[in-house]
């Protein structure tokens, strides 16, 4: 891998990185949600994990297990246990690992297409996942069959799950709203707020609403509840003169309530969606950032830097590619929320 | 007019407009440079006389907006008493309510939409307008690309036809937009669009076309729930005896519990102390999927099985044989898009173009509208005789 000392420009914000890092992009980073343990899942048909751990401002990562699909793996969810991580790819399948004791993986999910996007429920203990061939699917992991297929109006691209409220985003533009204790039918159906292909949603950690990220640098604050709608908005971000680029992550921070999104750009944002402030903006990295993540007390951010396709086969090379997995440490000033600026009022 | 900014206005709501005795600066001001509170994405002006709320983009340096000499067809609610909320939502209400009763006014919005903001992603839909269906549909995703090159590589295809058909199917959309742009007047290209979203003057369709409306709490679609098979109450799952023990029984425990070594079907079976148990080696090298020996976890039957679909790789690297780096990679991180494309075929008709994965919606068709007229049969204006008014009606629904 060519390091021409460009350090400054692949890594600018000195960000730990994670090693031994995968041989090809990254598709999905997860934290446990109960220990700093993440997995990462990959284009190159690997699920891998790590144990971080942190003493300071110092961070080391020891490289633990990892376990292969057939074909690239897309997309991965942590039981909210902690003890085991569920990924999905192209190959179709979802497979359950309990990499805390040890065990083998077994597959729990099957589609017709590549599975995309996956969350664990833990109110009903089901793994929901969803995928191009316009289902979603409820598993309960000790069944071969679905417990309930969900047709979609399109291709899922994207889903968030915060009990009982659970958003996916589909291609075309489609939001549909689902209320997990009626999961059969649709709470809401709406259509993107924003004009271009949706690329990721998530929910609000107070279940108020969701926001949904588009491949037009734009992210959008969308609230369920009629009388809130007119908190509604649209931001503009991840842009570069007139290069306008994609938001391919979007994670609320979990204690503080502000978010982050990362982009195609390689760059990631904190932002404060009620006081409307981006409170901090990180540097670009040289390569585009496809997924991130916190860790399960928002002390660290993890981020891939790797390409992610934007520009098509074309610029992929794999021979010089490389694919990081990076830590920041946010600050308190990166996250934390900010009062509203206040001026006179008539 | 004091000189404070104001800061409805900011949000995009003040109802005072032009009278507000607050500042209302007109262009990008340097604390709101993403636009924030703007419930209009920025091309709205046109529909926006009263210049509410204009957006802080850096798309608002169009000679001046206002004071469009178009008809103004939209309904303004009488905004009485409570203030900034009510004029939000009913605008808001307006915006969902876009009937596109004035074409021109449109075709302004998709103009500067598609010359302002263009993403850098072509393989995408469009709407005009925010929480109406798309007026340009077929969505394809980064990953559905990707996953389909490195199918088709894994089958042998080189990778100058890869990229060759990743280019067509971009110029293909391309094209589709500026079909669209130049004569959205037919409505949506796409075969499986409903009609028009341009209905002639007359006649004034009140729900977007797909039969539902963006703000419609209960849709009433027709069942979703096509699940195989009967209908699977949720509750059933907890009735069900636990009998399916998924898969062959586990092998001996692998290890000690905690991380250690993987299963053993993966490798080297102890613990040693590198990194990855079996993937070792993270050889950069092979574009496609890395060293994966044949997994074990192929062997593992069951019920599930690998699937459909492909054959596993039966060797590990060599997965994109033909590529040599140098030549056919211009790694062109510098210019601008690897998918650079100048003049799209303008005369491009009508392929069908077919990606796989995208079963509906990507088909493109010539926009085929009945012809009558010679300025409605022209596949290309020039400007200045782009008609100002609707079509007749023959030629909007397709």
């Amino acid at each position: 891998m060519a390091t021409f000392g460009a350090t400054a420009n692949t890594n600018p914000n000195k960000s730990f990185e994670v090693t031994p890092s995968p041989a090809d992009s990254i598709s999905s980073l997860s934290f446990s949600p109960r220990a700093d343990i993440l997995v990462a899942t990959s284009w190159d048909n690997q699920v891998r994990c790590w144990e971080i751990s942190r003493s300071g401002t110092s961070l080391a990562s020891a490289p633990k297990a990892s376990i292969s699909h057939d074909q690239p793996v897309l997309c991965s969810a942590w039981k909210d246990d902690g003890t085991t991580v569920f990924s999905g790819g192209c190959d179709k399948q979802a497979k359950m690992w309990p990499l805390l004791s040890g065990g083998q993986p077994v597959t729990v999910a099957m589609h017709d297409a590549p599975i995309v996007d996956m969350a664990w429920i833990p109110g009903m203990n089901l793994l929901v996942t969803g995928s191009w061939d316009k289902t979603l699917r409820y598993w309960d992991t000790r069944q071969q069959t679905p417990v309930h297929t969900q047709q979609l109006p399109d291709k899922c691209y994207a889903l968030s799950v915060k009990h009982p409220l659970m958003v996916v985003g589909t291609a075309d533009r489609n939001l549909i709203v689902f209320n997990l204790q009626n999961p059969q039918t649709e709470f809401k159906r709406i259509v993107s707020p924003l004009k271009y292909q949706t690329r990721c949603v998530t929910a609000f950690p107070d279940q108020q609403g969701f926001l949904v990220g588009s491949i037009e640098g734009r992210v959008g604050v969308h609230h369920l509840d009629d009388s809130q709608q007119n908190k509604n908005f649209t931001f503009k971000c991840h842009r570069d003169g007139n290069e306008i680029y994609s938001v391919n992550a979007l994670n609320f921070h979990p204690v503080q309530g502000t978010f982050a999104t990362a982009g195609s750009d390689g760059a990631f944002n904190f932002w404060d969606k009620d006081s409307k402030q981006r409170l901090k903006a990180m540097s670009r990295c040289s390569q585009p950032i496809p997924c991130s993540s916190f860790n399960h007390d928002g002390s660290i951010y993890a981020y891939a830097s790797c390409y992610d396709w934007s520009k098509g086969a074309e610029n992929h090379n794999p021979a010089t590619a490389k694919s990081s997995i990076f830590l920041h440490l946010p600050q308190e000033s990166e996250v934390k929320a900010k009062p509203r600026v206040t001026t006179g009022r008539k | 007019m004091r000189k404070e900014l104001c800061r409805n206005f900011q949000q995009g709501s003040c109802r005072y407009g032009e009278r507000c005795r607050y500042l209302h600066p007109q262009q990008t001001k340097p604390n709101n440079p993403f636009g924030f509170g703007t419930q209009q994405q920025q091309n709205k002006t046109s529909n926006n006389p009263f210049g509410f709320g204009v957006q802080g983009g850096s798309n608002s340096n169009r000679p001046n907006q206002s004071q469009q000499p178009f008809q103004n067809t939209w309904q303004r609610n009488p905004s009485s008493g409570s203030g900034a909320s009510t004029q939000q939502s009913s605008k808001q209400t307006q915006q969902a309510d876009h009937k596109c009763t004035d074409p021109a006014a449109c075709k302004r919005v998709i103009q500067e939409d598609l010359k302002n903001e263009r993403p850098m992603w072509k393989l995408t839909c469009y709407a005009h307008c925010k929480h109406l269906p798309c007026d340009v549909s077929g969505d394809i995703s980064y990953e559905e690309l990707r996953a389909m090159a490195y199918e088709e590589s894994k089958r042998g295809i080189p990778l100058q036809s890869i990229v060759e058909r990743e280019r067509n199917l971009q110029n293909a959309k391309v094209a589709e937009f500026e079909n669209f742009l130049r004569s959205p007047y037919r409505g949506a290209v796409t075969a499986n669009q409903t009609p028009s979203i341009f209905p002639p003057a007359t006649q004034v369709n009140s729900s977007p076309p797909g039969g539902f409306s963006a703000f419609n709490q209960q849709p009433a679609f027709p069942n979703t729930n096509a699940g195989g098979g009967p209908p699977n109450p949720f509750g059933r799952f907890n009735q069900q005896p636990n009998a399916f023990s998924l898969n062959t029984p586990q092998p001996a425990p692998s290890g000690p519990s905690g991380f250690q070594s993987q299963p053993s079907s993966f490798g080297p079976g102890p613990a040693a102390p590198s990194a990855f148990q079996p993937s070792v080696s993270f050889k950069p090298a092979s574009f496609g999927p890395g060293p994966v020996a044949p997994s074990g976890f192929q062997s593992q039957p069951a019920s599930f099985g690998p699937g459909p679909g492909l054959a596993t790789p039966p060797q590990n690297s060599s997965i994109f044989p033909s590529v040599t780096p140098t030549p056919a990679f211009n790694s062109n991180q510098n210019n601008q898009t690897g998918f650079s494309f100048n003049s799209p075929v303008a005369s491009f008709t009508s392929p069908a173009v077919d990606t796989t994965n995208t079963p509906s919606g990507t088909e493109l068709q010539a926009g085929g509208a009945p012809v009558d007229t010679s300025i409605w049969l022209k596949e290309k204006w020039n400007p200045g005789e782009i008609p100002e008014q609707a079509p007749p009606d023959a030629f909007v629904h397709r």
